[in-house]
């Protein structure tokens, strides 16, 4: 079973290999099916590793192994370890298998991009960086995978590296994770020094050792680097930056797989941040303020990628208000539906922006759906699953989170089920707007005149996209299923073991209810952007300039965060680099100690000039004279 | 068998003999090459021999000046065995680049290069005060020569502030090792066992100094900008990469076993200097111009930062350090000879020169990338795990310098990210524009690749050069430790 493990996790490392060195002589789109083949494989040994996981008796459901001690020093020992269990069985079937039906999606979406080769080594990468964080058993190596997917994004984001912007938004994206690594760095430094460990099972065993105190400054720092990760408040302004990249990118690491890192690593934890309750509550509290943060701005983008993206954001929010909550399969479950029905709308957004040739700004959209009837079809589904209309998968997994915050019954429970219900009622307004911007109202004349000979000539997309968009359709139709209040319990007794100290879970009628005012609240919201935007009126327009100015200002400059962040890191810091580099260092290291001592001395006499002159003989001259006078002085002593 | 004296003495022959023997231009620089293949192969010898304990193996200790009671004694450790190696690799490198570059006068430049090497060996393995002196002071002059003969149009000036600041060092040191040799108990004596914590607090401030500058540690890295702007990309490999080590060695395998009381109650002179170098040098390799000043400045900060992880005197702290000073030689080498390629071939360093040289030239991307990767210690590579041990030294220490350390992680960020978009990113613009330059091939891309792949291999493996690294840095500090009661 372990072999099975590590073969998935080698597979896409020989991909990237396999691409790097013979990429050249394979056929523009032999990378794409390489690159493919090998997810299939590496997705194929994922499931039989499941299988076989699931077929052991419960007890028995976690294996650790190490392949070799990675680094050393003293009694600080690292392992390049693989830690089998339920969560990582379960991740490791979300990146392989999302992560191959998006890779099958980019043949078709980077078919005619003259570096395609480069494209899917860099996806491959990707996974392979994601396996490392996901199959860990220790925190080093963890901070490996969660460094390396964050290399394997920033290459990603700024693939086309020609685009200033794309650049850009790619050297953010890494620095903001950078301060999330060095977070996650310290808190594991602190969590050493505390319990002279820092393998997953030392530090469970002991973890009851820290004083709360201990516990809830290491879950703080690991706190920083799950935000950083997951685009939470505040390290959270990179992601819709990220949306440069191209949008399977946006689908499977900004979507699917590794913003979801920072819900992973606090599910990962959680006997860790048992001790820390109150910072759980600060997740909660974050989570909210996110969710319902990201899901106003989304209302006001045009962007048909950033819209998904502060959705993500938003939804991602959740999680955290789950694992928050202690609710950890909750938020796992929330995280593994999101995957199948956020890769479904970038998809699908992916196939708008093919079709219009590579426009993204939803005013250049309207009436797609004519056009596009299978897009928009499972478009509905993505947008009825996000919006957690019961019975779309969606909805079952959202409101296992709310459920929780109800049957928790504390203040922070309550604000977490009201404001969870708040931002379902944006999610509703959010999701839907952009279909009927999109694929409803009439057409915008630069649609008309781009689309409809590009669809006329390919249809709505070849094959190899649209495919992948199907069975992502019925993933974000039907996975719901595997937890159906009071009937199934697939996700809350499979995860169940990986919490030793219990998870909550709401009752059957506590979720239902739950449910029904769920689908209640995202119906509400399905009318509301209905109302604004099924049909073009100045309604909206007329709130944005009138009354609503104040805010429609500030959700437009998504918050003012930018701004902030400029004026309080970016220009201080390259006006201290400037100063001290032109002011400083220049005047007081490089010309006093030369030119400096060498203007005094000629204010006296021009003494230097000697040393000018055949600088070096003189140096070795000083140097030999030396050493003559010291073997002098040594035989004069001697004697 | 070969001995250390050998390793030291090829070298150092065969730079006389090309130096006397009137060779053929292009046979001088493959002969050279071929001298340092084969030092480099008898370094991976002495690495399969190497037993991974502390103390010092495959001494050779003879009388070498014998009324002064000097002797020629010289063997390695752990840590510096690790030194040799990365020099010999490095070494190799860089005559493999001066051939491709088709230097003039390529014999003299070429037996310079390898006396530095013979030069270096002493350094790293002589355990007689007045041999390390010879090795310490003797490196300074073949690499003055390369800098002031093949150098760019500011060499004069560059060579003049490296003499200003070394000559000032090297005399506090010579009068520190008379001190020490003179004041022997029974005679003088230089060898360095003897030597130990028998000097003063005003000899280890005379040594001190001189190890800083040669390091650099901060305030006194006024000379590494213009030595290594002017100086050709081999040489200032050669500097950055290993002449620069044999500072920072010194600090860890000289000035700490031999002061031990005096390292434990002045350590927080350095980790301060340390700390506000790292940082420093990390803020102003932000605002560099040109591929060069954002490796000076970088060394800056990543030799200070070696110098605050010898200091913990802790196990974290050297073993890190050690391997620090290892990934740093491998790095800032290869950044020179790529950004001396670029030179070559776009006429310019210059940030406004450079840019959107991704297209069309993957090889010169993915080295580019993978350096600077490595640089800004993405986690996962073998400067992350060097890094990661200096600063869990320094949390161990206290978490508060922990904390600020960790921020020049975020800097370094910073500035190999704007590197790596100023060569590859954008359109083609400037003189990168016009002249088209080719990908990366042959020549130099054979002098880079070894580095390349070296550095890929102990981010595979870290352990296996910690593991052989680590009882050595542990008996070189362990005496400084007790002193300063940890």
């Amino acid at each position: 079973m372990t072999e099975l493990v590590w073969i998935t996790l080698a597979l896409p490392l020989l991909g990237v290999a396999l691409l790097a060195i013979f990429g050249n002589k394979l056929p523009a789109r032999g990378a794409g099916l390489l690159a493919s083949l090998i997810m299939l494989a590496a997705f194929g040994a994922a499931t039989v590793a499941l299988i076989l996981l699931a077929s052991k008796p419960e007890d028995q459901r976690q294996v650790t192994e190490t392949a070799w001690t990675w680094l050393s020093a003293g009694d600080f020992r690292v392992g390049f370890d693989i830690w089998f269990d339920q969560l990582t069985a379960l991740m490791l079937m979300v990146v392989t298998g999302v992560g191959f039906l998006i890779h099958i999606f980019s043949i078709g979406y980077m078919k005619g991009d003259t570096q395609e080769r480069r494209f899917f080594a860099y996806m491959n990468m990707f996974v392979f960086s994601m396996l490392v964080l996901v199959v860990s058993g220790n925190l080093v190596q963890l901070l490996i995978g969660w460094g390396l997917v964050g290399l394997s994004s920033y290459l990603l984001i700024g693939f086309w590296h020609h685009k200033t912007s794309a650049v850009k938004a790619a050297k953010k994206a890494f620095i903001m994770n950078a301060i999330g690594d060095v977070g996650l760095a310290i808190g594991i430094f602190l969590l050493f020094v505390d319990l002279g460990t820092v393998s997953y099972s030392g530090v469970f065993a002991s973890a009851d050792k820290l004083s709360e105190t201990q516990a809830s400054i290491a879950c703080l720092l690991l706190l920083v680097g799950a935000l950083a990760k997951s685009a939470q408040i505040p390290l959270h302004t990179w992601l819709p930056d990220a949306m440069e990249g191209p949008t399977p990118v946006s689908a499977l690491i900004h979507a699917a797989t590794m913003v979801t890192a920072g819900v992973y690593l606090i599910a990962r934890m959680n006997p860790l941040f048992f001790y820390a309750p109150k910072v759980l509550d600060l997740i909660v509290i974050i989570g909210v303020v996110g969710l319902l943060m990201a899901g106003a701005i989304a209302i006001v983008q045009t962007d048909i990628k950033r819209i998904i993206a502060f959705s993500t954001m938003s939804q991602i929010a959740y999680m955290f208000v789950g694992v928050g909550l202690s609710a950890y399969w909750a938020g796992i479950f929330h995280l593994f539906t999101h995957a199948f029905f956020k890769a479904l709308l970038f998809m699908g957004a992916g196939l708008v922006i093919h079709a219009l040739n590579g426009e993204q700004d939803t005013r250049n959209m309207g009436g797609m759906r004519k056009l596009m009837p299978k897009t928009y079809f499972c478009f509905i589904i993505g947008g009825l699953a996000l919006t957690g209309i019961f019975p779309f998968s969606g909805g079952f997994s959202k409101d296992a989170i709310l459920g929780a915050a109800l049957h928790v019954d504390s203040t922070i429970g309550w604000i977490a089920y009201v404001g969870g219900l708040l931002g379902a009622l944006m999610t509703g307004i959010y999701t839907f707007r952009l279909i009927f911007l999109v694929f409803h109202r009439r057409m915008s004349p630069y649609a008309e005149k781009v689309a409809p000979p590009l669809i006329k000539h390919h249809g709505e997309g070849p094959s190899s996209m649209l495919w992948p968009v199907y069975i992502l359709a019925l993933g974000a139709a039907f996975l719901g299923l595997l937890q159906i209040p009071g009937v199934t319990h697939v996700m809350s007794s499979w995860l169940e073991p990986i919490s030793p100290y219990g998870m909550v879970e709401a009752t059957a009628s506590q979720e239902w209810l739950t449910t029904l005012i769920g689908t209640l609240v995202g119906v509400i919201g399905i009318i509301v952007a209905a109302h604004l935007y099924l049909r073009e009126n100045d309604a909206p327009e007329r709130i944005r300039l009138g009354r609503g100015r104040l805010i429609a200002h500030a959700l437009e400059r998504r918050c003012y965060w930018d701004n902030l962040y400029e004026w309080m890191f970016e220009r201080p810091v390259q006006w201290a680099a400037s100063f001290l580099n032109r002011d400083v260092d220049a005047t007081a290291f490089r010309w006093l100690p030369t030119d400096g001592v060498g203007t005094i001395t000629a204010f006296f006499g021009r003494s230097v000039v000697v040393l000018q002159n055949g600088i070096v003989r003189s140096y070795a001259l000083v140097f030999a004279v030396g050493i003559a006078g010291f073997l002098l002085f040594l035989l004069v002593r001697g004697t | 068998m070969i001995t250390i004296s050998t390793l030291i003495a090829v070298p150092a022959i065969a730079a006389v003999v090309l130096l006397v023997v009137p060779f053929a231009r292009q046979a001088a620089g493959y002969l050279a090459l071929l001298v340092s293949l084969a030092v480099l192969g008898a370094v991976i010898g002495f690495i399969y021999r190497f037993e991974p304990v502390a103390g010092y193996q495959f001494a050779d200790n003879v009388s070498w000046i014998e009324p002064l009671g000097v002797r020629w004694h010289v063997a390695v450790n752990g840590v510096s065995l690790a030194m040799i190696a990365v020099t010999a690799l490095i070494t190799t490198c860089a005559l493999g680049f001066a051939l491709w570059a088709k230097r003039d006068r390529s014999h003299a430049s070429a037996a310079l290069i390898l006396m530095t090497e013979a030069f270096l060996f002493l350094v790293f393995a002589a355990r007689d005060l007045f041999a390390f002196y010879v090795g310490f002071e003797g490196m300074l002059i073949p690499l003055l020569v390369l800098l002031v003969v093949w150098g760019g149009p500011g060499r004069k000036f560059a060579t003049l502030q490296v003499i200003a600041y070394t000559a000032f060092g090297t005399l506090l040191m010579l009068l520190g090792i008379l001190y020490l040799g003179l004041t022997a108990p029974d005679g003088p004596n230089f060898d360095m066992a003897a030597a130990i914590g028998r000097g003063g607090d005003w000899v280890f401030f005379a040594f001190a100094i001189a190890f800083a500058i040669k390091s650099p540690l901060f305030p006194l890295h006024g000379w590494v900008l213009p030595a290594y702007r002017e100086s050709s990309p081999e040489v200032a490999a050669v500097l950055s990469g290993v002449a620069s080590k044999a500072g920072a060695f010194a600090f860890l395998a000289v000035l700490v076993p031999l002061f031990p009381a005096q390292a434990a109650k002045y350590a927080w002179v350095f980790i301060t200097l340390g700390t506000i170098g790292f940082l420093w040098g990390s803020l102003l390799a932000f605002r560099q111009r040109d591929g060069r000043g954002v490796v000076a400045y970088s060394s800056i900060a990543q030799m200070s930062f070696i110098v605050l992880g010898i200091f913990l005197l802790s196990d974290r702290g050297a073993t890190g350090a050690t391997f620090q000073m290892v990934n740093h030689a491998l790095i800032s080498a290869a950044l020179f000879f790529v950004v001396g390629w670029l030179e070559t071939q776009v006429g310019s360093g210059s940030f406004s020169q450079l840019g959107g040289l991704a297209r069309r030239r993957p090889v010169l991307a993915t080295v580019s990338i993978i350096l600077g990767m490595a640089a800004l210690a993405v986690p996962g590579s073998s400067v992350f795990a060097s890094e990661f041990l200096i600063m869990l030294g320094a949390f161990e220490y206290h978490w508060w310098l922990g904390a600020i350390v960790s921020l020049g992680v975020i800097l370094a960020a910073m500035y190999m990210l704007r590197w790596i978009s100023a060569i590859l990113h954008d359109r083609e613009s400037g003189l990168a524009g016009t002249l088209n330059p080719p990908d990366l091939k042959q020549g130099a891309l054979l002098a880079i690749l070894p580095l390349v792949l070296v550095l890929i291999g102990l981010s595979i493996a870290p352990a296996q050069l910690t593991d052989r690294v680590d009882a050595s840095a542990n008996a070189l500090f362990s005496a400084a430790a007790k002193e300063a009661g940890r």
